[in-house]
């Protein structure tokens, strides 16, 4: 054992004074820090997820009017010259649509919202007052008593209702508007065909949980109305997904709805259970600072990754041969050690570099993130622990997330240390690995893209390397809606399964690390 | 430091490569103290026999044992025993001297810092230890070399061609520091060479290996003094002299001019040879002999130059 830990310190001293890695390094820490800068920078010149460009209230007031004023020039001219009725009928509704709008701006403006980037439920609710006012109109337009029960009873909550929007920027009633959206619910979802009232669960539930996060309905500033309502979303989207038993999949021949497996509707009411958790706990992702945080975390994984993965096979790829081609390695043969020592020594060198790389990237690119976007902009991993929401801090998920993540390097650095053991050229072993690395990598993608599920594809070896996806199921929870969007497009569809991949992968390794040991071992060195 | 103590034993080492087989049978024992020189043709399988020891190539069949541990059973005890050179001394090139050593005596174990500053100088390297060893020259990394390969005290050092590349001070340095390190502190030093009289000059004793098979060892002394002379004749008709003498001395006679020619011939053989000529009307005006060497054993036992096996 000893030997073998002197052997390792040489090894290590080996690699680290090796300019490649430095240079490779280097590079690595530099985009750690410099992605999230250009990525905070880029939001300040060209506003990435900024929203300069709402104009205001009394600006759109002015269009409006504007408008409201053509109408009527033109509705005076129509009057003189006896055009067609038709014409008149267009401009009257424009006309009504317009005065609609300008009430809606008139009672913005009354309240003090001016600044339409303000988002809370009482804006919400004048946002609806042109639909009240238009439903109304089209109602009354009937003859009452030609009007059915019904449609009296939807009248009356029409008119109710915007008694109650006027009185919302006094009152904060948001409970009010939370029963009111729901009996709205109620009388729009009358009117469609298939299964009322699992909508009106999916949806209605939804209110709930609005009132149950913030009672205040986003007005006390605590909590921003509209990330809490895009999380909402997310949830009823999950809802609807989970309750109809289907999930849709896109692929070449296009979108297709695909039944739920067993393991996907449970994977899919835990992902409820925790977003539900998250927007009840107060714990949102959807910042505006979460979407440049996200967006720069998953930059800063992928180019650190790609830069270890070419240190490494640039390493691993030339650990043998290179010492054989400078002679070099007789130092090491005439060393009073067995070979297999030497060669423990440097598969072990070679994973501490890998492992000690990963650590930087994993903790530098959350350090940056944090110093850049701030400590709220991502919340740590939630899982499902004996059906509770439980959490994993975010430091500790992103090492292991960034490590699971990484099985595929760990097969790619012995795959080149083998090349280099049994080829004994490093331009090839180098040349050869870094080129299956990058091939591979799109390879799950190109199958998932082509429809393609079958079960030979269990035995491909780069389909069995996502074994993050199976560990870390909620990680996508941990994302913005945004870029949540964004890995949905990249990710593989199809997966072998997380015991058929950990023995798949064993065998693998098993393999390569046999035939490097072998020929490493027992061929003779001329 | 006993004569008799023997460093290294190789019994039966043999290794064939295909066909080819580079060595065939080979065994000595190597003692203590003593500098052993290594003599061969190229391709006679001396660098064969040296990587062998050295562990770069794997026995076909045979053992060694190197201070009294059998490379098979006790592979890092055996080889703890062993230092050496082999071909051109190659270190990291990105790495000074001083790196290489410390790198190299760090899996030795037990070797203290002032133990490599002492090689160093042993080697008098004390002024471009600090260099980068891509710097050196080759004789400078011949010295770094040595210095890796003594640094551990072994019982045994192997050192292949170890002259390659030094200007003749240097040669005269390391023959010093060889004859000190086997003499003085016992080691066995085996050197393989194809300067012969290095090799008289450094060596206590002399194997000679061709075509795979060690023919004779010798002690330099008493291998000189069984050299065969070279006569030189000078007569009316070398040619004349030359038929008379018959299939007897075929590929012993060399450099024939219009009024001489040479032979080799064992002392006794010389009247027998005069006789002959001077019954064959051949008129001898000198007979000389010029003094056997090293070289001239070499050939003998070799088969008369340099084969490629």
């Amino acid at each position: 054992m000893r030997k073998i830990f002197l052997l390792y310190i040489n090894e290590m001293t080996k690699i680290l004074r090796k300019v490649s890695t430095l240079v490779l390094l280097c590079v690595l820490i530099l985009g750690c820090v410099f992605i999230p800068v250009i990525i905070r920078v880029s939001d300040y010149f060209i506003g990435i997820t900024g929203d300069e460009y709402m104009t205001s209230a009394e600006d759109d007031r002015n269009i409006v009017v504007a408008q409201i004023k053509r109408i009527e020039t033109e509705l005076e001219n129509i009057g003189t010259d006896g055009s067609p009725n038709q014409r008149r009928i267009e401009l009257l509704d424009s006309k009504a649509e317009s005065e609609f709008e300008l009430e809606r701006l008139n009672l913005l403006i009354a309240s003090g919202y001016t600044d339409q980037t303000v988002v809370n439920f009482v804006v919400e609710a004048i946002g609806t007052l042109p639909q009240y006012r238009r439903t109304i109109r089209e109602l009354e337009k009937i003859p009452s008593d030609l009007r059915s029960v019904e449609q009296d009873e939807y009248l009356s909550f029409c008119k109710e209702s915007i008694d109650r929007i006027y009185a919302f920027p006094q009152n904060h009633d948001f409970e009010s508007f939370v029963s009111m959206h729901k009996e709205k619910l109620r009388y729009d979802l009358s009117s469609i065909q298939g299964d009322r009232d699992r909508l009106f669960e999916v949806l209605s539930s939804k209110m709930d949980l609005m009132y149950k996060a913030d009672p205040s309905g986003g007005t006390d500033g605590t909590v921003d109305y509209g990330h809490l309502r895009e999380s909402l979303d997310y949830v009823t989207e999950l809802k609807d997904s989970l309750d109809s038993g289907y999930s849709y999949v896109y692929d070449f021949s296009g979108e297709r709805l695909v039944p739920l497996s067993p393991k996907e509707q449970k994977n899919l009411s835990d992902q409820i259970a925790i977003e539900e958790h998250k927007v009840i706990s107060g714990v949102f992702v959807n910042k505006d600072n979460s979407v440049m945080a996200g967006l720069s975390n998953f930059f800063s994984v992928s180019f650190g990754k790609f830069i270890i993965a070419v240190m490494i096979i640039v390493l691993a790829g030339s650990a043998v041969s290179q010492e054989i081609a400078t002679g070099s390695i007789k130092s090491l043969i005439i060393a009073p050690v067995r070979r297999w020592k030497i060669f423990t020594a440097k598969i072990l060198s070679l994973l501490s570099i890998m492992v000690g790389s990963l650590l930087i990237l994993s903790f530098l690119y959350r350090l940056m993130s944090l110093v850049v976007f701030g400590p709220d902009s991502m919340g740590d991993y939630m899982y499902i622990n004996n059906g509770n929401v439980a959490t994993l801090p975010y430091f500790v998920y992103s090492f292991l997330s960034v490590l699971i993540g990484s099985v595929d390097l760990f097969v790619f650095l012995l795959f080149a240390f083998m090349l280099s053991t049994v080829l004994r050229n490093t331009a090839l072993s180098v040349a050869l690995s870094l080129a299956s690395y990058l091939f591979t990598g799109n390879i799950a993608q190109l199958f998932a893209l082509l429809g393609i599920r079958k079960r030979w594809m269990d035995f491909v070896p780069f389909l069995n390397f996502d074994l993050h996806s199976d560990l870390f199921p909620f990680a996508d929870n941990m994302l913005p809606d945004m870029i949540r969007q964004m890995q949905m497009a990249t990710t593989a569809s199809y997966r072998p399964g997380l015991l058929f991949s950990s023995v798949y992968l064993l065998v693998l390794i098993s393999c390569l690390l046999y035939i490097s040991f072998d020929s490493f071992t027992r061929r003779d060195i001329k | 430091m006993s004569e008799e103590k023997v460093a290294m034993r190789i019994q039966n080492a043999t290794k064939a490569f295909g066909k080819n087989i580079a060595v065939n049978h080979v065994s000595f024992d190597l003692h203590a103290g003593e500098v052993f020189g290594f003599l061969g043709p190229n391709g006679a399988g001396k660098s064969t026999l040296i990587k062998m020891i050295m562990g770069f190539l794997s026995m076909d069949e045979g053992s060694i044992e190197i201070n009294g541990f059998d490379r098979k059973k006790e592979y890092e005890r055996a080889m703890s025993g062993l230092g050496g050179i082999v071909e051109n001394p190659e270190m990291y090139r990105d790495f000074s001297g001083i790196t290489n050593l410390t790198m190299y005596a760090r899996i030795h174990e037990n070797v203290p810092r002032e133990r490599i500053d002492e090689v160093i100088r042993t080697v008098g390297m004390q002024d471009r230890a600090k260099d980068k060893v891509k710097k050196y020259s080759l004789g400078m990394k011949q010295r770094i070399g040595l210095a890796q390969a003594i640094v551990h005290k072994p019982a045994v050092l192997v050192l292949d061609e170890p002259t390659n590349g030094l200007d003749p001070v240097g040669i005269k340095d390391l023959r010093d520091i060889l004859r000190k390190l086997a003499h003085e502190q016992g080691v066995a030093v085996m050197v393989s060479s194809h300067i012969l009289s290095e090799m008289q000059m450094m060596c206590d004793r002399v194997g000679i290996i061709n075509k795979g098979r060690l023919l004779d060892i010798k002690l330099v002394d008493e291998l000189k003094s069984l050299a065969v002379g070279q006569y030189k004749f000078v007569v009316s008709s070398p040619k004349t002299a030359i038929e008379s003498l018959g299939s007897a001395f075929d590929g012993k006679i060399s450099d024939v001019t219009e009024e001489s020619f040479g032979i080799c011939a064992e002392k006794t053989e010389v009247p027998g040879i005069i006789r002959t000529l001077t019954a064959s009307g051949v008129d001898i005006f000198a007979v000389s002999r010029t003094e056997g060497t090293l070289e001239d054993a070499y050939m003998q036992i070799t088969g008369g130059g340099i084969t490629v096996a």
